[in-house]
């Protein structure tokens, strides 16, 4: 099996991106395709021409029974999760190390007083009930110290953004006129995320929330034009929403929840 | 029902299963070329004979060291079969190609035509919309300017889908002029770019002549009809009959292209 390359040396779709791009036709999810990928095509003649001679080969073949599709029914493109793997290893490398170097310096010894938690220059502004914690148990050596949150690292691969949504933040599909006026893009939601949009003409939409795993977090649907959620129980990280009416994608926001 | 991880499977483990499972496959695609001509139907057994034996020992071997696992199998197994059979044609140099190229101009598209004859409107506009899809960020633009060119009309949503912050003085200029109230008030190809053309620079704060207007959206025309026309060519499109396919699109059937 050979690599996913996308484009020729001479800058056209390889073999494998017209028959992507076949299958995104066939299944109606062309806004699902590398946004690079539908960039060339807008422009270039010689692929469309590719395409839209191997479209009128299946166009009437019936793809109903042949299930997920591999790219487009992925989680995650196929890089991805390596990348993913990578990340998350790293993280929890961090983690382990930090936390191998907390014990060293932090565990109980009974040879030295607790007093490495006092400042050396302010000594007097410290209660001691409050810095001198009651007396380690030396013959209780499996008490652990408390574990540091390392919440930086914990949700680093939470913070990864997702290729197919990045090409579609922002963009406006179709012919249906949305204006949306919140949230922003990329904004920090600390609270509730209030949704608000203008459509021309009154129609039911569905508000979806993607994690960056392309999990559904949230969804909804409502005649009105906005929509709040509040996002408490959602860990911190990059979050995807689609606007959506019964036929098709209206648009593409993404906001993050920071790091409380 | 052949499901895709089972043509993977039988691609990698059982090539004589997978090619047999596929005869279906085989059949649509040489069926096309005899539908269009390119074979007759006495052919068509000879060449799918000719596609099985080329898929068993020659074509497997590449399609399992080609395939990538990012699109269905059958897509690219199609293609296969679209080549083998153009592969066959040249070899036997048969080209009939007499009387199967779609002319829509000759389809009679009245309530009252027959079904089979709006299947292949339908078909063709499916085509259509598959082409138009494929200009992406451009497809509002091309379908927009054809309506005004082709006299659809348009509506205010029309041009607000491309200029939002258009103001509505200007709309009813620009609707006044693409859509006549009468035959008599019908504008020239030369006024409507040019009705277009200072719309556009006032909005998208460009210099555009409408010359150059005129030449960017005939360049967009003729690649239609190209792509319409098919490769191998299986149908006849010219801009009058793309006119006719694009009037049928927008659900105006007021029309009888027979004559």
């Amino acid at each position: 099996m050979h690599e996913n390359k996308l484009f020729t040396s001479r800058g056209h779709l390889t073999d494998d991106a017209v028959y992507l791009y076949v299958d995104a036709l066939k299944l109606a999810k062309k806004e699902l395709l590398p946004g690079e990928v539908r960039e060339h095509v807008e422009e270039c003649v010689q692929c469309k021409r590719a395409i839209q001679e191997l479209y009128d080969v299946v166009r009437q073949q019936d793809y109903s029974s042949l299930g997920p599709h591999p790219y487009f029914d992925q989680k995650k493109i196929p890089i991805k999760p390596i990348h993913r793997t990578i990340t998350r290893l790293a993280a929890a490398i961090v983690i382990g190390i930090g936390l191998v170097l907390l014990a060293y310096f932090y565990l109980p010894d009974t040879d030295t007083p607790l007093t490495l938690d006092e400042p050396v220059d302010a000594p007097e502004e410290i209660e001691p009930q409050k810095t001198e914690p009651a007396p380690p148990d030396i013959t209780e050596p499996d008490i652990a110290p408390p574990v540091p949150e390392e919440p930086r690292e914990l949700y680093a691969a939470n913070f990864e953004p997702m290729p197919f949504y990045e090409n579609l933040v922002d963009q406006q599909f179709r012919s249906h006129l949305v204006r949306v006026q919140s949230p922003e893009i990329d904004e920090e939601i600390t609270n509730e995320v209030h949704f608000s949009w203008d459509t021309r003409v009154p129609m039911q939409v569905h508000i979806k929330i993607l994690n960056n795993n392309q999990d559904i977090v949230w969804q909804t649907s409502t005649e009105e034009q906005h929509v709040s959620y509040d996002t408490s129980e959602l860990e911190p990280g990059i979050y995807y929403w689609r606007l959506e009416n019964d036929e098709e994608l209206l648009y593409v926001g993404k906001f993050i929840i920071p790091i409380r | 029902m052949r499901s895709n991880d089972n043509d993977i499977h039988l691609l990698f483990n059982d090539p004589g299963g997978f090619v047999k499972e596929h005869q279906k496959t085989i059949q649509y695609v040489v069926n096309k070329f005899v539908y269009t001509g390119f074979f007759t139907y006495h052919d068509r057994d000879e060449v799918v004979q000719y596609v099985n034996e080329k898929l068993l020992t020659d074509k497997i071997d590449k399609m399992q060291e080609q395939y990538n696992k990012n699109y269905y199998v059958v897509t690219y197994l199609s293609k296969i079969i679209h080549n083998l059979c153009l592969e066959y044609s040249r070899k036997q140099k048969s080209h009939y190609r007499e009387t199967t190229e779609i002319d829509i101009s000759t389809i009679d598209i009245t309530e009252d035509s027959d079904v089979s004859r709006n299947i292949v409107i339908e078909e063709e506009n499916q085509r259509l919309e598959s082409i138009l899809s494929m200009y992406n960020k451009n497809r509002n633009r091309i379908e927009v300017y054809l309506k005004i060119l082709f006299g659809i009309g348009i509506k205010e949503d029309d041009i607000l889908t491309l200029y939002p912050r258009a103001n509505s003085k200007d709309i009813d200029t620009l609707l006044q002029q693409c859509n006549p109230a009468s035959d008599q008030d019908k504008k020239t190809d030369k006024e409507l770019y040019e009705a277009l053309t200072m719309f556009i620079n006032k909005y998208e704060k460009k210099q555009n002549t409408a010359d150059a207007v005129r030449k960017w959206i005939t360049s967009k025309i003729d690649e239609i009809i190209e792509l319409l026309n098919g490769s191998p060519k299986t149908a006849n499109y010219d801009k009058e009959t793309l006119k006719i396919l694009f009037q049928f699109r927008n659900k105006n059937l007021h029309f009888n292209a027979s004559g």
